[in-house]
């Protein structure tokens, strides 16, 4: 590596040397190792040849391989997402009066309108897929121990993130099953006592009523604030992951880290071949109707909240009858509160692998047991 | 390849569509829907042609031009006979447009009209 790079520098100088006088070009590139593109760390106060050949010289446990490929999926996704919901935002109108009529035109009139939306639509409902696969994984081996802790907080901070991107984004069409359902979801944030009402009244949904105010600022959520928060948890959770350095199982070795860079890379080549392969086979195969335009004065029977949200809706109906709503809300808020924090209590010394993955079934079932009777209900 | 496909749906995509097609739907708010009582009309402005929007009944809603057919007068509404009528050369439209008598030649233009929020919406 250091003699090839050698070589070309000593011709004439290329437009890299050219740059790099003028550019930090060793930092944007550390950029790909902030999110995981790139496996080793690179020097970013040294050229970027350099500090390339550098890295290139320390080994490396072969990365790019299953389960640590869920972040880099979630990556890939996201940006997915950001290329397909900038193109619909080129159309869309987040007015009452014009959100039903402007999506409406991004699918019937726009050359590939539909399959931009089809691939938006299975774009989020993988990417919640993998944030909750990411979550039951570390919960299942328990890899949250000191000095994991933050990588548990971030991932399960993202998934709530990712569950409100959803959320937000279903509601924008303004079609009567999106309305509805996101209308279900907030009463479920209201069921909360005060902190519940009070997120409402920042959203400006007066009661569960999507008015104007309260879709542009959907809108506003959807497509700035809570992009820029998961960016900004990706970051912190390989932030976390080169400070803390990833859990080398004992049956993996250390590769040599410029093979193991091209391992990477090869992986990484592979992994999004299948992940878009994928996504487009959903996003063509398995069409998503579009519902007549919502009327909020008509309730549209047996729409429930959106299928992550099944659980908590069970559980708020479940205990209807014994509980007051404001109490369901409040052990609602306090066991994610718990699961949030869980790396802080549950410190118990050794518990066999086994164990932790029975516990992990146990959450599991009883998660889709609430889940169906959630969908029962609605 | 895949650049490619991604470059040729992107640029397809961004590229508006010629139907001419307003993507903003062309709707005028009328007010709210508890002001308006049953039986009772609304003269709506827009342009060189008003609209009337009549509560027929609790939640049915009808919205017709208010220019007669004959020679543009401007119609009334009658509230008694629930008909417009058009004070130029006497001629009738019952509550669909359709002409009563007089000499108007053909029916009022409708328009498509529901109830969102609570409010009034005519599509124009």
């Amino acid at each position: 590596m250091p003699e090839r790079s050698g070589s070309k520098e000593a011709g004439k100088p290329t437009v890299l040397d050219w740059l790099s006088r003028r550019l930090r070009l060793t930092e944007i590139f550390s950029l790909l190792s902030s999110y995981g593109f790139y496996p080793a760390e690179v020097d970013t106060r040294k050229p970027l040849a350099e500090a390339l050949s550098e890295a290139g010289s320390k080994p490396w446990p072969s990365y790019a391989r299953w389960p640590r490929v869920l972040s880099l999926i979630v990556i890939a996704l996201l940006m997915v997402e950001f290329i397909t919901g900038s193109l619909m935002a080129l159309y869309y109108l987040p007015t009452p009066e014009s959100a039903y009529a402007s999506t409406g035109a991004i699918l019937r009139e726009v050359d590939f309108g539909q399959l931009i939306r089809q691939i938006h639509f299975w774009g989020a409902q993988a990417l919640l897929f993998v944030l909750i696969a990411r979550v039951v994984r570390l919960f299942a081996r328990r890899a949250y121990g000191p000095p994991r802790e933050l990588l548990w907080v971030f991932a399960v901070l993202l998934m709530f993130v990712g569950f409100h991107l959803e959320l937000t984004g279903r509601a924008l069409p303004m079609t009567a099953s999106g309305y509805w359902s996101a209308v279900r979801a907030l009463e479920i944030v209201q069921s909360v006592p005060i902190l519940g009402p009070a997120t409402l009244s920042v959203l400006g949904a007066d009661g569960t009523f999507i008015s104007d105010v309260a879709l542009i600022r959907f809108y506003l959520l959807h497509a700035a604030v809570l992009p820029l928060l998961a960016v900004a948890l990706v970051y912190l959770h390989f932030s976390t992951l080169r400070t803390v350095g990833i859990s080398a199982r004992s049956t993996e070795q250390l590769v040599p880290g410029d093979s193991a860079s091209r391992l990477h890379l090869a992986n990484i080549a592979i992994l999004l071949h299948v992940a878009l392969g994928v996504l487009i086979s959903l996003a063509v195969l398995a069409t998503i109707p579009f519902d007549p335009p919502a009327d909020p004065t008509v309730t549209v029977p047996g729409i429930g909240p959106p299928w992550y949200l099944l659980a908590p809706f069970g559980f708020l109906e479940w205990t209807a009858n014994v509980l007051p709503r404001w109490a369901g809300g409040l052990v609602l808020f306090l066991g994610f509160a718990l699961f949030v924090s869980l790396p802080s209590w549950d410190r118990s010394p050794k518990r066999s692998r086994t164990m932790s993955a029975l516990l992990a079934s146990v959450f599991l079932v009883l998660w889709l047991a609430l889940s169906w009777y959630g969908a029962r209900v609605a | 390849m895949w650049g490619a496909a991604v470059a040729w749906i992107v640029v397809s995509f961004v590229r508006p569509p010629r139907s001419g097609h307003s993507f903003a739907e062309r709707v005028l708010r009328v007010g709210s829907v508890d002001e308006l009582a049953v039986g009772q009309a609304r003269l709506v402005h827009h342009g060189r042609e008003p609209i009337f929007v009549v509560r027929v009944d609790e939640d049915r809603l009808v919205a017709l031009a208010a220019v007669c057919t004959h020679l543009h007068c401007i119609l009334r509404f009658d509230r008694d006979s629930g008909a417009f009528a058009c004070p130029c050369h006497d001629g009738a439209f019952d509550l669909s447009g359709n002409v009563l008598k007089g000499p108007p030649p053909r029916a009022l233009n409708r328009y498509r009209v529901e109830i969102r929020l609570g409010e009034i919406y005519v599509h124009v």
